[in-house]
């Protein structure tokens, strides 16, 4: 089990699908991936994978994780492995268009 | 200032050099970046700038050509680098 911490932003953009009755399939995908993330970010329903073109603050790679798959405007949750082991921090939810 | 031009801080790398028989310019080496390309500007007055350019993995182009996304992700990082972050209650999500 990882211990899962996010940003001000990762949790304003959970927030906004939570307090929204017209994204309410969408808020159930995107928490149920924040569950799996702190089961298994490596979880084949997350089809987790590397950026390349971001890294985290301390140089750290970032993750891409589907909350949802084969659906318009889907949602990705951006990752990485830290501020220390057993932790993970979610930078950003935010949709797919 | 021109778009092209980030900074205008240019400072002299070499001199006087001329285009080889196949009118090519060697360039330093340290100037140049492997696996980078270039976008070659020309103006009016016939000055050249070499603008590094460099790859995007086509899967992960469409957060850089989603303004929204890309700075949502980017304040996110700025917060986690100021250590902005809580712990998530992953029971009562």
């Amino acid at each position: 089990m990882f211990e899962i911490y996010w940003t001000a932003e990762a949790r304003a953009n959970y927030d906004s699908l939570k307090g929204n009755a017209a994204h309410l399939k969408q808020y159930k995908a995107v928490r149920k991936s924040i569950n799996l993330l702190a089961q298994d970010p490596r979880h084949p329903g997350l089809q987790t994978h590397e950026y390349d073109t971001l890294k985290g603050p301390a140089g750290e790679k970032v993750f891409e994780a589907y909350a949802e798959q084969n659906t318009p405007a889907a949602y990705r949750v951006f990752w990485y492995y830290g501020t220390s082991r057993g932790i993970l921090t979610i930078i950003a939810i935010t949709p797919h268009p | 200032m021109n778009p092209i031009i980030k900074n205008s801080d240019f400072q002299k790398v070499a001199s006087s050099v001329k285009p080889d028989a196949k009118n090519r310019v060697l360039l330093k080496k340290n100037l140049l970046k492997e696996d980078t390309s270039y976008h070659i500007y020309v103006n009016r007055l016939g000055q050249i700038v070499l603008d590094p350019q460099a790859s995007i993995p086509a899967y992960e182009a469409w957060l850089f050509n989603n303004p929204e996304a890309i700075a949502s992700v980017r304040r996110g990082l700025n917060q986690a680098a100021q250590g902005k972050i809580a712990r998530v209650d992953i029971k009562n999500l």
